[in-house]
């Protein structure tokens, strides 16, 4: 993700979701049809340290992608592309 | 015709040419089953998520298969993966419908935002949003 420069100088959030900052779906922004299973680069972001998949209340993400980025993680995992559980 | 993607992990104990030559034995099966490729991803050796047969690497290949739907490639693909002793995993994903079904969705997003510009309602640039 790129941060534009703030106009009035004013430093930005660094953490994405932290605080009072609103939520987005990153996938409606995008307008993303379908997520694939072998982009590790958006999964790797929706699984945290345990390879659990982040809730919808914490990522933003909208129902409709969220059902699209969990099929992604399943098929991710069953290839050895994720890990079913860490630890 | 039917779109798929087969991915498949050959065992780490091969050399590269080994690996290299089990992928083309792979692809004349599929060309003699009468499937037609697409494209052959070879990603190389990579690590694993997790311990598969006590291997913790493996070479991954990647298939992009066209195939009627009446001819049985994947199940004679499958067959062979199973009983290959090299591949120590496979999965093969049917790709076309859900391409049907994002396409779908793109004529979704588009008449949303036609409906959008209609009230008046400015949409804002991705950099904005994730600004």
């Amino acid at each position: 993700m790129k941060r534009k420069a703030d106009a009035k100088g004013k430093p930005k959030k660094k953490k994405a979701f932290g605080g009072r900052r609103s939520k987005f779906c990153k996938f409606c922004v995008e307008k993303s049809t379908f997520i694939d299973y072998k982009d590790m680069k958006t999964l790797t972001g929706f699984t945290p340290e345990r390879g659990k998949v982040l809730p919808r209340r914490t990522s933003g993400v909208c129902a409709l992608h969220q059902r699209m980025l969990v099929e992604a993680i399943k098929r991710a995992r069953n290839i050895a592309l994720l890990p079913f559980a860490t630890d | 015709m039917r779109r798929y993607e087969t991915i498949f992990i050959a065992s780490p104990t091969l050399t590269d040419e080994q690996a290299e030559e089990l992928v083309h034995n792979f692809e004349v099966i599929i060309a003699e089953q009468g499937g037609e490729l697409l494209k052959t991803e070879k990603w190389g050796r990579k690590k694993l998520a997790y311990e598969v047969q006590k291997f913790s690497e493996g070479y991954y290949t990647l298939f992009d298969i066209n195939v009627d739907k009446n001819v049985g490639l994947i199940a004679e693909l499958e067959r062979r993966f199973r009983n290959h002793e090299s591949v120590i995993k496979y999965m093969s994903v049917r790709m076309d419908e859900q391409t049907k079904a994002a396409e779908r969705q793109k004529v979704r997003f588009e008449r949303e935002g036609r409906r959008k510009a209609q009230a008046g309602i400015k949409e804002r640039a991705p950099e904005e949003v994730m600004g």
